[in-house]
């Protein structure tokens, strides 16, 4: 019996693949980065299907149980710690994105004048 | 919730093996996602400084042969 959720997520993981393999694929980088984008506009309609694939279609996987009009049906032995790592892999992923995009800024413009003076000032004392 | 003893933890009455291995592929991507970027970081400024360096190299070298040949007298 196949899950409707579990399905939309595999199709996620393939366009993850597929704009990996994109960049990799061809050899100017300002075109790689131009087509993944454009890869991954395309690939964000599968996120509201994900997030609706639930509600849509009946198959395997239970509803959601944290909704936003609603008190939550789940213990607070469970709840506060899943609210705490949700919070928690959020903001994970916003410093690791942050910390890539100034490594990735630096590395574009690494021929301009401002970089070149950080870099060769040298670490912070 | 509480365990019996620490061998218990570790069974997990059965289900220890998948616990723990799951625990432990999560801890092994969030460590990737730490160490990826700052190695990621590392790579970038030494190869912008290496390039720095070397267009400073051919910067110097042409500036003193341009100097010899002015004095050579073959620059008019």
């Amino acid at each position: 019996m196949w899950d409707a959720r579990l399905t939309s997520m595999l199709i996620l993981l393939f366009l993850y693949f597929g704009v990996i393999a994109l960049r990799g694929a061809v050899q100017s980088v300002n075109t790689a980065a131009r087509a993944c984008a454009i890869l991954t506009l395309v690939g964000v309609v599968n996120i509201p299907i994900i997030r609706f694939s639930v509600e849509w279609w009946n198959t395997l996987h239970q509803g959601a149980t944290l909704k936003l009009t609603e008190k939550p049906s789940m213990a607070p032995e469970m709840l506060y710690p899943l609210l705490i790592s949700i919070a928690a892999f959020y903001l994970f992923f916003t410093v690791v994105l942050l910390f890539r995009l100034r490594t990735e800024i630096l590395d574009r413009e690494r021929r301009t004048q401002w970089v070149q003076t950080i870099l060769s000032a040298g670490p912070k004392k | 919730m509480y365990f019996e003893n620490f061998s218990s933890l570790l069974h997990m009455d059965g289900h220890g093996l998948y616990v723990w291995s799951a625990y432990a592929v999560g801890l092994l991507l969030i460590a990737y996602n730490v160490i990826a970027p700052l190695m990621a970081r590392t790579r970038v400024v030494e190869h912008a400084k290496r390039q720095m360096r070397q267009k400073a190299a051919r910067y110097q070298t042409s500036y003193k042969i341009s100097h010899q040949h002015l004095q050579q007298g073959k620059v008019q």
